[in-house]
Parts: structure tokens; C-alpha cells; sequence
């Protein structure tokens, strides 16, 4: 579904992503690992051209994401992407947050965007806060509007960098529980988080990167009691003491 | 100090309609200025918006001459320079057809127009970067995340500032008497030299100014209310 091949990303002077070379299946879910400043975020938004790359071949679905003949509007409805920031639209309601997508990019009438995304709304148990502005929602609530606005657009792949890293501790739970019902369905799934607990339940894969490199591709189980490479042990090792 | 103050003459018979046919002009001057200044406006913050310098710099020079240039200036350059540029037979057409009024509206619409896109221009930036990131990468296209995304936020956040230039706007259509076109203060003006009436005339005209912008200013302020973005 997604093939990353010899990737790279410069930033200028800086490298910020060398040779990654990766495989994700149809229908899997990969956690992605590692320190700050190691090129997670980077890596995840070359995948929707959010980052455009340097070198090497990134093939989403079937599509060259570098051909200039790709219609990147259409292609990018097709991936869902969540930031840790959750960015919801102010001006809208939660309710509209999610038709909005429907409605002027997919072109289904008002209303049945609307039902649709209060039927979206409902099954995270947000129906009642529905026609709240986002400055009136809790953090866990915004960030689950906001994974619910993208799946709305019934995207192949969902995109998630640090969906809980911004939220009170109270909220995490609630975020999570939704991303384990998404991670059974069949999405692909690209998801930078730190929660081992829920990387062990749900991830078919950890991915681990440091310095802009991909170091370690391995089962969850695995990698956490057995990690390879040296900088993923001591990675490992800081979270088993933090 | 043997000056009796007698409004009944003003507003009365001829002069009560001169009133009235004043203020529908320069209602007629202001909305049709505001509107056209608006569209304007929004090409110019578009073109801003867009990564091509060349076309930015060229806005940028629109934005300072009317924001540096006195209305009056532009007003006469407008009424006196363009017919210059134009045809006799143009020019025939115009001055039959109240060019007054049109220069006017042109003049005053692209006053407007430069502290409107202005206004928008630091309303956008305003606007966090991450929501053109999480419109783009929903799929969105550049005029699509202006449209439904960009634009509605910053024209909220530029409301107080909009509402700010409406009235000096409002105030700067009195200028259009000197160039010919009839409006409220011009026709005080009239009102004055036929009757020598000055407070009168001038005191009613400055009562009608006043409900004009007051009104504005409460619309405004109501406006700002009802549409503050909260974050
Ligand atoms: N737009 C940019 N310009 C320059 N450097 C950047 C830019 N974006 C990210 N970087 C750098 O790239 C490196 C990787 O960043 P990022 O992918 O955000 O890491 P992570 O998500 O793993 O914390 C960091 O050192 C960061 O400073
Ligand atoms: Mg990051």
C-alpha cells in the first residue's frame, strides 16, 4: 500500500530523512518510533505531499506521490491525516467540521453530509456536541472530531502523528479507545504515538527511526523486549524508566 | 447673538427634497462603492496570497498609492485624468450619463479596496498556518482552503478593522461634492448659499451623518459580537 524506497528530505543544509526504505501492507498498522527530532513527522507527511521528497520513490496505492501529473487534491482525499494539534476549523461546528469535507470536496447534498457526519459523530458518542465551536470542546473531544473528519472522507489510509501527545492524561484514554476500534477495521495506518501499551495491543509493526534514518522494522512483542539496533535499545530503555 | 435658529425652511418643500435626493446619493455612492471596493479587495488579497512576487508587487504598489495619495487627490485624478486618456466620443457618452457619479464610485471603491485587502492580508496571517496544512492535506485545493477555510476566519478576524475603514469610507464620500456629484454635503452647501441658513443646513447634515455612522457602528459592533472567532 505504501512503498518507501532510498526516501530522502532536505531541509537546506539539513538532512532530515536518509535512504528510508519500507514496506506497509494493505491493512496494516504501523507504529512509528523514536526521539525527537528524528524525522517521524517528517517521514509521515511525505506520504500526502504535505513534504515533498528529495530523492528516492514513494508509491501510495498505486501512485507515484512525486508525478506532477497526479491530481493531489483527489489523491489527498483518499488519506486521512490527524496532527497532534488536532486543527480544527473555529469558525465551524464539530458537525460541520465533518460535513464540511463531504459537502465541498466529495459534493454529496447538505443534508446528507450532514446526517452522515452526525451518524460519524454519534458512534464516538459526540452527537450531543455536535453543533458545539471547538473552543467549547474538551481536548479529547476536538481530536476525536478531528479523526472523525477524516474518516468521514472513507480514506484507504489514515495518517496519525502524536494524536495524544497534546491531550490532558484524563483525555488519553478516550482518544485511544477510539484509534483501537479503527486500527480492527482494514485502514492502513501510519501512527507516530509513544504509548507503548497501545502500540503492543494494536500495532502489526513498530517502525524505529533516529537521525532521519529508518533503524528498525520489527513486531511490537519484539522490539519492545528485544530490540536490534543499539540506539533502539537505548530508546527502549529510557521508556521502560519514564 | 440675533441669530434665530429656524429649521422649518431647511427641511421643507424644495429644500427637504434636495435633503433627501443628497442622502440617496450619497447612500447610492457608499453602497455601490463598498460593494465594488469589496470585490476588489478580494482579487487583491488573492493575488497577495499567491507565491508569484512580481504580481504581489504590484499589488503592494496599489495598496500604498491609495493609502498614501489624499481621496481628493485620487478623486481628480480620476475626473480630470481618465477623460484625457479617453476618446471624445467616450467622454460624450460619460458626461451624459452622470460620469460624476461614476468616477466617483470608482475612486472611492478603490480607496476602499486598498485598506480592505489590507485589513484581510493581516487577517489571514493571523490565521494559524496548521489550518491550511489540515485543509490541504484533507484535500482541499489553494482557492478551495481560501474559500471555505482561510477566508471566513480571517474576515472575522478583520471585522473590527473592516468596520473601522466602512465608516471613514462613509465620512470620505463628502468628498465627492467637489468633483460635481450631488451629495449630502454639497447640497447643504447649495442649501446654505440660496437661504444663508448655515446652522440649519449644516446642522441637519451633521445629525443625518451622525445616524448614518452611529448606526454602522452598532451594526458593526454587533456584527463583531455574533462573529468573533474564538480559538
Ligand atoms: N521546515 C523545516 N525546515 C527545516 N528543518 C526542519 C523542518 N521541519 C523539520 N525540520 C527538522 O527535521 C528534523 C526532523 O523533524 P520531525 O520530522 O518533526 O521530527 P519528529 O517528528 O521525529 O520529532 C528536526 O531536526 C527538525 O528540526
Ligand atoms: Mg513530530
Amino acid at each position: 500500500m505504501i512503498v518507501f524506497e532510498k526516501v530522502s528530505k532536505r531541509y537546506r543544509s539539513f538532512q532530515a530523512l536518509t535512504e528510508v526504505s519500507g514496506h506497509i501492507r494493505r491493512g496494516e498498522v504501523v507504529v512509528l518510533c523514536g526521539p525527537s527530532g528524528s524525522g517521524k513527522s517528517t517521514l509521515v507527511r511525505t506520504v500526502n505531499r504535505l513534504e515533498e521528497i528529495s530523492s528516492g520513490r514513494l508509491v501510495v496505492d498505486g501512485v507515484d506521490v512525486s508525478d506532477r501529473r497526479v491530481n493531489i487534491n483527489e489523491f489527498r482525499r483518499g488519506i486521512g491525516f490527524v496532527a497532534q494539534q488536532f486543527n480544527l476549523f473555529p469558525h465551524l461546528t464539530a458537525l460541520q467540521n465533518v460535513s464540511i469535507g463531504l459537502y465541498r470536496l466529495l459534493k454529496m447534498p447538505l443534508r446528507e453530509a450532514e446526517a452522515l457526519a452526525m451518524e460519524h459523530l454519534s458512534r464516538v458518542g459526540l452527537a450531543a456536541r455536535a453543533h458545539r465551536y471547538p473552543a467549547d470542546l474538551s481536548g479529547g473531544e476536538k481530536q476525536r472530531v478531528a479523526i472523525v473528519r477524516a474518516l468521514a472522507m472513507n480514506p484507504k489510509i489514515m495518517l496519525l502523528d502524536e494524536p495524544t501527545s497534546a491531550l490532558d492524561p484524563e483525555m488519553v484514554g478516550e482518544v485511544l479507545n477510539l484509534l483501537r476500534t479503527l486500527a480492527k477495521g482494514n485502514l492502513t495506518i501510519l501512527c507516530v504515538t509513544h504509548e507503548l501499551g497501545f502500540a503492543r495491543e494494536v500495532g502489526d509493526t513498530v517502525w524505529f527511526m533516529d537521525g532521519g534514518r529508518l533503524l528498525e522494522v520489527a513486531p511490537p512483542d519484539r522490539f519492545f523486549s528485544s530490540p536490534q539496533h543499539p540506539r533502539a535499545r537505548e530508546f527502549v530503555a529510557a521508556l521502560d524508566h519514564g | 447673538m440675533g441669530y434665530d435658529l429656524d429649521f422649518s425652511v431647511v427641511l421643507s418643500g424644495r429644500y427637504l427634497e434636495m435633503l433627501l435626493s443628497g442622502l440617496a446619493t450619497t447612500m447610492l455612492l457608499f453602497v455601490s462603492g463598498w460593494f465594488l471596493g469589496l470585490a476588489i479587495a478580494l482579487v487583491l488579497t488573492l493575488i497577495r496570497a499567491t507565491p508569484f512576487k512580481p504580481l504581489q508587487w504590484l499589488v503592494a504598489a496599489y495598496v500604498e498609492y491609495h493609502r498614501n495619495v489624499p481621496l481628493l487627490v485620487q478623486l481628480f485624478v480620476w475626473y480630470f485624468g481618465m477623460p484625457q486618456l479617453l476618446p471624445l466620443s467616450v467622454n460624450r457618452f460619460l458626461n451624459q450619463h452622470n460620469a460624476e457619479l461614476g468616477f466617483a464610485v470608482i475612486a472611492v471603491s478603490c480607496f476602499m479596496a486598498a485598506y480592505m485587502s489590507e485589513d484581510f492580508r493581516s487577517g489571514l496571517r493571523a490565521v494559524p498556518k496548521a489550518q491550511r496544512e489540515a485543509a490541504r492535506a484533507m484535500g482541499f485545493s489553494f482557492l478551495q482552503t481560501m474559500r471555505w477555510i482561510l477566508i471566513p476566519q480571517a474576515w472575522r478576524i478583520a471585522l473590527p478593522a473592516l468596520v473601522n475603514q466602512t465608516l471613514h469610507m462613509f465620512k470620505g464620500t463628502s468628498l465627492a461634492g467637489i468633483i460635481g456629484v450631488v451629495e449630502l454635503t454639497d447640497v447643504a452647501r447649495q442649501i446654505e448659499d440660496n437661504t444663508f441658513r448655515v446652522f440649519e443646513a449644516f446642522g441637519v447634515v451633521t445629525a443625518i451623518y451622525l445616524i448614518c455612522t452611529l448606526t454602522l457602528m452598532l451594526g458593526g459592533a454587533a456584527l463583531s459580537r455574533r462573529f468573533q472567532l474564538r480559538t
